[in-house]
């Protein structure tokens, strides 16, 4: 206790005032901020029936993809990388595959709209963890579950593909193999880093989660319309026209090495009209990364406006 | 002034306005040294609104805000010395009070093992160091839940803690624990900025107060002075009794009363005195002795503007 007594012809206690510099030592901020990110980790996967009801969607999703690849090996799709970039491509981890949108969902309502709705955004803001730091931490434990659920299907699919081809472990391997396999892979971190931001600029703005997805998934189907129109009307850059949820296999093909001709005869019919894959596909690639940094660019500066009301 | 003597927070001209023209504070002008200092003033006068700037939650429309001499919305350093209990609840509700507090102290700073160490530290203070801890914070009764957001403050015994309404909504066991809490950690050094609409939840604690009105600074200074500035404005005196015109025979007399009013309500068998006074310590003094003389039943007696409210409206006349 720090009392002065002074006033020796008075009961009242004078207690220190002086301001004493705060001196304990605490971790880095780099540890800091990884116990943040592995906690935020922990809390998106709470509660737990929402990951158990996550694992059965994913494990469904698995018994369906090794039933797209069978199809796809024994079908017409005949040449190796053409048939691995459908398949990546396939549903549950296009751009915006429906098993995505669940999770951005969940993942964006329990990530900032918790904190927002909560009244938490007032206990982060109050320590020594600035808004930057705290969007790190956000997005990154964000990104985790996302870049998981694109990095998981490509591995497997790239292994059950190569089964159907016989690939032995040397060829699984191989530079002109592998190097698809780590494309892949780098496509799932372009599609979560469009996705992340989106979703967690998104999840700024409203209070529930199902308010992103009721925003998203008919983007989703309006771009998949668009694209078919476009194709029937012969539009000579008619996946652009259908915005980033129909990119994908176009950045997968033009990052794949895929040529017009190759698409033609895997796809069975002529896409003589369409501009060079490599030109659709490399302005798709830079619109979805242009779009990403301009989200992030915006959920940033957000971030750093936030006033906790 | 040296650095130890320099205040801790400090406000030149800060306007604050939110959407739709509402006005937070209003070029409010203060600042806050060493002890224990209440924010006093009504609802939606601006308590709030300067705890929020202070802890960089919002930042100035206008002018300019220091903590430890650091702008609080841009350097987050200087949270490593503040603690903060914001007045809603800041919950995630289904986390048991224990969880809630470690992750916000290895949002401090502290490691795994430490942060368990300074969990366990801070809910003794607050005196939810037993099982109580390990229940969701949902299940939490609302005493309870304002000491566990006063726990998260404390977690690394900051210097200064800032804590917005910390008695609201609470039974009277907690608030004069909460009390007790405050006065130790003031003891020990810690300078703490409350805030409360109840002038009486702060004063037997607090230095210094500072009263708060439409998001301007209205007074401050000791409690004594602040308590003064209650008597010194003209209070209205409601006396209940069944014989009002035989009373106000003895106040009449009495050169503290101003003026009288008798109302006789229609509904009830008592008739009200009003008494109007000048300077009501005086005649609180002499109140006993003239219904002591006097031998009038009186049923009821009632201060009607003695509370801040009154108080706030005299200072703005």
């Amino acid at each position: 206790m720090v009392e002065n007594d002074y006033k020796s012809n008075s009961s009242a206690k004078i207690y220190e005032r002086g301001y004493r510099p705060w001196k304990r030592q605490m971790q880095p901020k780099k540890m800091v901020l990884l116990n943040l990110i592995w906690e935020e980790i922990k809390l998106i996967a709470r509660p737990r029936w929402v990951i158990i009801m996550f694992i059965i969607l994913r494990f469904l999703l698995i018994v369906k993809d090794i039933l797209t690849v069978y199809g796809i090996s024994t079908g017409f799709f005949q040449q190796f990388p053409f048939s691995l970039a459908y398949a990546i491509n396939v549903g549950n981890n296009s751009m915006m595959g429906v098993t995505d949108l669940l999770l951005a969902y969940y993942v964006a309502s329990s990530v900032i709209s918790r904190d927002r709705v909560s009244g938490a955004y007032a206990l982060y803001f109050s320590r020594d963890i600035s808004r930057t730091e705290y969007l790190l931490v956000k997005f990154i434990a964000s990104a985790f579950y996302m870049t998981s659920f694109t990095w998981l299907p490509a591995i497997y699919k790239y292994v059950a593909i190569g089964a159907f081809y016989d690939f032995t472990p040397i060829d699984y391997l191989k530079w002109k193999n592998f190097s698809l396999l780590l494309i892949s892979l780098g496509y799932g971190v372009l599609v979560m880093a469009f996705l992340n931001s989106l979703i967690l600029l998104l999840s700024m703005f409203v209070k529930k989660g199902w308010y992103i997805a009721i925003i998203i998934i008919p983007l989703r189907y309006i771009s998949d319309t668009i694209a078919i129109i476009t194709f029937l009307l012969k539009v000579k850059y008619a996946p652009l026209y259908a915005g980033p949820p129909s990119y994908g296999e176009y950045i997968l093909y033009w990052a794949f090495g895929i040529s017009n001709e190759q698409l033609s005869n895997n796809l069975g019919f002529q896409i003589d009209f369409l501009a060079p894959i490599s030109k659709i596909g490399s302005i798709a690639f830079l619109i979805v990364l242009g779009l990403s940094i301009l989200l992030f660019s915006l959920l940033y500066y957000k971030i750093q406006k936030l006033e906790v009301q | 002034m040296s650095k130890e003597e320099a205040p801790f927070v400090i406000f030149y001209n800060v306007t604050k306005w939110y959407k739709g023209n509402v006005i937070g504070l209003n070029q409010f002008t203060a600042q806050v040294s060493g002890g224990i200092t209440g924010l006093v003033g009504p609802n939606g006068a601006g308590k709030s609104t300067f705890l929020k700037l202070a802890t960089g939650q919002i930042k100035p429309n206008i002018g300019i805000v220091r903590v430890f001499n650091k702008d609080p919305f841009r350097d987050s350093s200087v949270f490593n010395d503040l603690g903060y209990c914001p007045e809603q609840d800041a919950f995630w509700s289904w986390m048991t009070g224990k969880e809630f507090v470690e992750i916000l102290a290895k949002a401090k700073g502290y490691s795994k093992e430490e942060a368990k160490k300074e969990t366990t530290r801070v809910l003794k203070i607050v005196s939810l160091d037993d099982e109580r801890a390990d229940r969701p914070i949902i299940t939490y009764s609302k005493g309870m839940r304002q000491r566990i957001k006063v726990a998260q403050a404390l977690i690394g015994s900051p210097s200064l803690l800032l804590l917005d309404e910390p008695f609201a909504g609470a039974d009277p066991i907690t608030r004069a624990h909460l009390g007790r809490t405050f006065e130790d950690l003031r003891k020990e050094g810690v300078s703490i900025i409350l805030s409360s609409h109840v002038l009486h939840e702060v004063e037997q604690f607090a230095d210094q107060i500072k009263l708060i009105y439409r998001g301007r600074l209205l007074a401050e200074g000791p409690v004594r002075d602040i308590r003064a500035l209650i008597y010194d404005h003209p209070h209205r005196i409601k006396i209940l009794t069944d014989s009002p015109r035989e009373l106000a025979k003895y106040f009449v007399s009495l050169p503290s009363v101003k003026s009288l009013e008798i109302t006789d309500p229609s509904n009830l068998h008592y008739g009200i005195l009003w008494i109007l006074t000048h300077n009501p310590a005086v005649f609180y003094k002499e109140l006993p002795k003239v219904l002591v003389s006097s031998k009038v039943h009186v049923e009821e007696i009632m201060s009607v503007d003695d509370n801040l409210q009154a108080v706030f409206e005299y200072l703005t006349q």
